[in-house]
């Protein structure tokens, strides 16, 4: 018995220590309703171009959601019907909405349904500019409560549905039964008595000049009477320059199963489910480090007062939150006046890459694709609005043309030159006779001069872009000769830029007996003297190449970044990068290219005579590869209602590819250019020229010691060039007038990279 | 009329004072926590304690030697029953207790804390020897308590499967040893193994404790539960329990207050948390008169065992004296935060008509031998 007692009196000891000593605490604790820890995304680093312009950012949108499980039939009349007043909805849009909730759907199925994104509030939905209140429309609000008050009118009765107003209990608030719209005369909230603050959501976009209703104020306002409904704000991934530098930067996108699928099946899940992951370009390459590390919050929710935060420091301080480590921000070495000059000077192409480079270290300057896409579409700020029988998807605007590859043409002729002059199968005096034509095999392999060349020695074969000395060189060197020194050139290799590049293809004898049908035959080592037939190369790589020729035979590697910006905005310092590799390429032999690829420019009878910047003296080589298709079945049945973008596309088709690639200052390059217009015609007259603009635009900025030294008697100069370059500089990118593909509103980014056209060719232009 | 007369002794009063008081506080303290969560609970509880008090009627008038003889078999009874519950049983919160019996669930567990103490009983007092027993003898005994034991701990349902077993070894020892010493040894070993695990959770506490809050959490969410919230589940509903009980203070809190924090914090109030929803609501002073009625409850089995002129009826109160005892001392001791959590309701106090029942049935055989008593 004496134990029962001595264990009852222990209870009751223990009770005193509870109820008595610290029930105090306890009850402060009790007002507690949960507790939790909620992650906070870590904000994704920006990008930024070489001048500090931001290229991605991170923008708040808001969204409304209905959460269907607390929605009653009874209410979704009054839901709908409110909804419709506060948004502004369309008929086709309510009908939607109200079927959405109607369908009885699986309870536990809890998914929001999303009635808007995009709520406007702080930036214009068009150009996504800062917007500005104007006090036009001025209203009253309640802090507290949330609710909005309109002022009491003279009659009574409410101004909307005519209604008699009915007072509030305890206050001089009225209030109509119908809409349930408040009003009140004082300033003070009739409901809970706190000052009434004073507002406006009225918007103005000083850019564009359109005025917009603060949604998200309105419905926040609104709220109380909506406890279905819930604003949802979420960070969404912002590219103010549109169509400018789509390619390169990619875009972001929601994680699938897939993405969430964890490397090892005993580890967490790598995403979250509302993650965003890069899916292409910069945004990809770099995702984690973008990505930063997200943080854990501790969230304590009280019913009643707050009065006292203490007694619960204790509790909370063992929830360690996790602080956020916000993502790094990315510096490029893209110059985004260079890029908007790019974009400009293929302005009259459908398609096509404008590459950039430093000569010495291999940054690239711009890297511009066409058609491009607007990466905001493919990330969700925007909803894509595409138009059936749009011809685009033709165009592949989410092909980045800068690193995919195509027949490198007549600018895969240095790489015979080269290796001819390194084999010591020909001297720079060594001449061919081309009648315009050469027969090989029992077939006939045409020069681009019908006419023929005559007499040519490799220098002049090089400048006027004879197809018939290299027929010669190709069947001298034979295919696995050229492969390999092609490979030794840079080709076939990835640059080292930071994004999914293509690699090229290089065809060996082996590769045409694995992967053709009939295997190789000697013509194939013609046409790929000559860049034809199964070679391939990107933009890109050709502009790695000939700055390599250009200076010295030092192959740089490629690199988009400058590095990543420290929290004080200066560069943090970088990894180190590889360094460029020397070209096995004897002094004499670049000496005499470089010499070629002035005279490609410089010298009457060059195929880029026509093409010479003002401002420097450039040196290159142009390509056209014959590269003449129909339009695929698929696009011919898109286009069946449109028969004008169908005759367009068929007609583009029919053109070949046109190239150019070159270096300036000639004697001493600083930038190398590449240009590559799909379908365009020729390269000296529909790619050169879109270099030399380029070109131009950059020495303008940089002028250069030498550049106007340019070699006497070699030069002549256009005039008409002078007047392009005023033009170049172009402030707003949606400004710019383009043809179809680029800008139209319903430039929908659709279908799957294409493969590479052409390859089918026999036959070879320039 | 002898028998009016010996109920008018003055532990008898208390004892049936101490019955009915818990059986009215019962009822009123569910029908608080029913109006809290719009549930019936308290209605089919008083159903069940109206059927208790009148078996516990029965059983006072019962001939000891018919209940002797009956008991064997109402034990083989619900050993198969503790088997069907394995197999058919109702799962309520990944547990099988209970059998569907027609109208009403059966929890046999909780009738079997009354059978094991009547077959202990009964086995020790025609087994009865002077010198302590050796562990050889207890072989039989040992057996009787081992297979519900372990039967009950299958369910698994630890609270009752250790209550059972403390009744057992309460009669056990009683019969054994001085029962001064055993049953303060026993408390004393109780309260040291309570107290070096509650210190013990103390510190795992803090270190769990984010990962408990966050647990509470998903609780609070609804989400479906995959029954795997483990301790830290428990140690969560622990301390909300707690939160509950220390706002009582020392006088209560009012019902509407009450009513907002009873029902924001304390898990399962109809049942093993009965005893939170009390004491927000009555406070130190409240809770002590309770344990009051316990303890009064408690003193009377100890007190007829004492004067009890058979071996066999001793033993019997010493059992029921047990099966109240513990019972209410872990749930009290889990309730605020003395003892870990274990799945166990307080006697008569938690919604539960087998264990009211049994409680009840059990007052009735201490009846039965407080009324014999003084005839012999
Ligand atoms: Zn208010
Ligand atoms: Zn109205
Ligand atoms: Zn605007
Ligand atoms: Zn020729």
């Amino acid at each position: 018995m004496a134990g029962v007692f001595v264990a009852v009196l222990v209870l009751i000891a223990r009770l005193v220590i509870v109820q008595g000593l610290m029930g105090a605490n306890y009850e402060k604790i009790a007002t507690i309703e949960r507790v939790g820890k909620v992650r906070s995304q870590a904000p994704r680093g920006q990008i930024k171009g070489s001048d500090g312009t931001v290229l991605a950012r991170n923008l708040e949108s808001h969204s409304l959601e209905l959460l269907p499980a607390k929605v009653k039939t009874d209410r979704v009349a009054a839901i709908v019907g409110r909804l419709r007043e506060l948004l502004d909805m369309t008929d086709s849009e309510v009908q939607q909405l109200r079927a959405e909730l109607v369908r009885d759907a699986d309870p536990r199925k809890r998914q929001p349904l999303v009635v808007r994104r995009d709520l406007v509030s702080t930036h214009c939905p068009y150009d996504s500019s800062q917007l500005e209140l104007t006090s036009e429309v001025e209203y009253r609000f309640c802090p507290v409560c949330g609710r909005n008050f309109e002022p009491i009118p003279a009659r009574k009765a409410c101004p909307f549905d005519q209604r008699k107003l009915q007072s509030v209990p305890g206050g001089d608030g009225m209030r109509c039964s119908s809409c349930e719209r408040e009003f009140s005369s004082a300033d003070l909230c009739p409901y809970d008595h706190h000052a009434l603050h004073h507002g406006h959501h009225n918007l103005k976009c000083p850019l564009c000049q359109r005025t917009f209703n603060d949604e998200v104020a309105v419905l926040r306002a609104n709220l109380h009477l909506l406890p279905e409904a819930r604003l949802q704000s979420e960070i969404q991934r912002e590219y103010p320059f549109r169509y400018l530098a789509s390619h390169l930067l990619g875009y972001v996108g929601y994680v699938t199963d897939a993405d969430r699928a964890p490397l090892l099946p005993w580890l967490p899940p790598r995403y979250a489910l509302t993650d965003r992951v890069g899916r292409t370009g910069l945004e990809r390459a770099f995702d984690q480090a973008l990505r930063g590390i997200d943080g854990e919050q501790v969230v304590v929710r009280r019913s009643g007062t707050d009065e006292s935060a203490k007694g619960m420091d204790d509790l909370i301080a063992g929830l360690q939150p996790r602080p956020i480590v916000a993502g790094l921000t990315l510096r490029l070495t893209l110059d985004l006046e260079l890029q908007r000059v790019a974009k400009v000077a293929m302005k009259d192409v459908f398609s096509g890459a404008a590459v950039v480079i430093d000569a010495r270290s291999g940054e690239v300057l711009a890297l511009y694709s066409k058609p491009s896409f607007d990466p905001n579409t493919m990330s969700g700020k925007r909803a894509p609005h595409g138009k059936t029988g749009s011809d685009t998807a033709a165009y592949a605007p989410l092909l980045d043309k800068a690193i995919h590859a195509f027949p490198p043409a007549s600018t895969f002729k240095i790489v015979a030159a080269i290796a001819a002059l390194e084999e010591n199968i020909v001297n720079p005096a060594t001449t061919f006779h081309c009648p315009g034509y050469y027969d090989f095999g029992g077939r006939r392999f045409h020069c681009h001069s019908k006419r023929g060349h005559g007499d040519v020695n490799l220098r002049e074969a090089i400048r006027s872009s004879c197809d018939v000395y290299f027929y010669h060189l190709g069947e001298l060197l034979g295919l696995d000769r050229l492969e390999s020194w092609a490979r030794k050139l840079g080709y076939g290799e990835l640059t080292g830029i930071e994004i999914h590049e293509a690699q090229g293809r290089l065809p060996t004898r082996e590769w045409y007996a694995q992967h053709v049908k009939g295997g190789y035959y000697p013509g194939f080592a013609l046409s790929t003297a000559v860049g034809q037939k199964d070679v391939t190369a990107t933009p890109l790589q050709v502009a790695r190449v000939y700055s390599a020729l250009g200076r010295d035979g030092i192959l740089p590697n490629v690199t988009l970044v400058q590095g990543f910006e420290g929290p004080d905005g200066k560069l943090l310092p970088r990894l180190p990068r590889p360094e460029g590799r020397d070209l096995p390429v004897k002094a004499s032999t670049l000496r005499f290219i470089r010499n070629a690829l002035l005279a490609v420019v410089n010298d009457e009878g060059g195929t880029a005579y026509s093409s010479q910047p003002t401002n420097v003296v450039l040196a290159g080589k142009t390509g056209t590869a014959q590269a003449a298709q129909r339009p695929r079945p698929d696009m011919i049945e898109r286009l069946k209602a449109d028969p004008l973008a169908l005759g367009r596309l068929t007609t583009w088709m029919q053109n070949d590819h046109a190239w150019f690639v070159g270096y300036a200052p000639a004697e001493d390059p600083e930038i190398t250019v590449a240009v590559f217009v799909e379908h365009g015609g020729s390269g000296g007259h529909n790619a050169a020229p879109i270099a030399v603009k380029i070109v131009e635009s950059w020495f303008a900025r940089h002028p250069h010691a030498k550049a106007m030294d340019a070699p006497a008697g070699k030069g002549r100069r256009k005039a008409a060039n002078s007047e392009e370059l005023d033009e170049t500089p172009i402030a707003d990118p949606e400004s710019v007038p383009t043809v179809p593909p680029e800008d139209d509103p319903a430039n929908r980014p659709a279908g799957e990279p294409r493969e590479a056209p052409g390859g089918a060719a026999d036959e070879v232009l320039p | 009329m002898s028998d009016l007369a010996r109920m008018r002794q003055p532990s008898t009063l208390i004892g049936l004072f101490c019955v009915l008081g818990l059986c009215a506080i019962a009822i009123e303290n569910l029908h608080f926590a029913d109006s809290m969560l719009g549930t019936t609970y308290h209605r089919s509880q008083t159903i069940w304690i109206v059927v208790g008090l009148i078996g516990a009627g029965v059983t006072a008038r019962l001939d000891m030697q018919f209940v002797r003889r009956v008991s064997p078999f109402v034990y083989a009874v619900l050993v198969v029953l503790l088997f069907a519950v394995l197999f058919f049983g109702r799962e309520i919160n990944y547990s099988k207790r209970w059998l569907e019996l027609g109208p009403a669930n059966i929890q046999p567990s909780e009738f079997m804390k009354m059978s094991i103490a009547l077959m202990l009983a009964d086995w020790f007092d025609k087994k009865r020897s002077q010198t302590p027993w050796k562990l050889r003898q207890l072989l039989i005994p040992a057996l009787l308590i081992g297979m519900p034991v372990a039967l009950i701990n299958r369910e698994p349902d630890l609270g009752t499967s250790v209550c059972v077993a403390l009744i057992a070894l309460g009669v056990l020892l009683y019969d054994g040893v001085q029962r001064r010493t055993l049953v303060m040894a026993l408390c004393v070993a109780l309260i040291g193994v309570g107290l070096a695990w509650k210190f013990d959770i103390i510190r795992d506490y803090q270190k769990g404790r984010a990962e408990t809050w966050w647990h509470a959490m998903q609780d609070d969410d609804k989400t479906p539960d995959t029954g795997q919230g483990g301790a830290n589940r428990d140690n969560w509903q622990a301390e909300k329990a707690l939160w509950a009980v220390g706002s009582g203070r020392v006088a209560g809190r009012g019902d509407d207050e009450a009513r907002v924090s009873v029902l924001r914090h304390v898990p399962f109030v109809h049942t093993d948390f009965a005893l939170a929803c009390f004491a927000e609501r009555w406070g130190l002073i409240g809770c002590i008169f309770l344990f009051g009625l316990y303890l009064g409850l408690v003193w009377w089995a100890l007190h007829i065992a004492d004067r009890a002129q058979e071996r066999f009826d001793a033993l019997l109160a010493i059992g029921v004296a047990g099966l109240v005892f513990w019972q209410f001392f872990i749930n009290a001791g889990m309730v605020i935060g003395l003892l870990p959590v274990v799945g166990l309701t307080l006697p008569l106090l938690s919604y539960g008509g087998s264990s009211a029942l049994t409680v009840l049935i059990g007052a009735g055989f201490l009846l039965n031998i407080a009324l014999r008593r003084k005839a012999r």
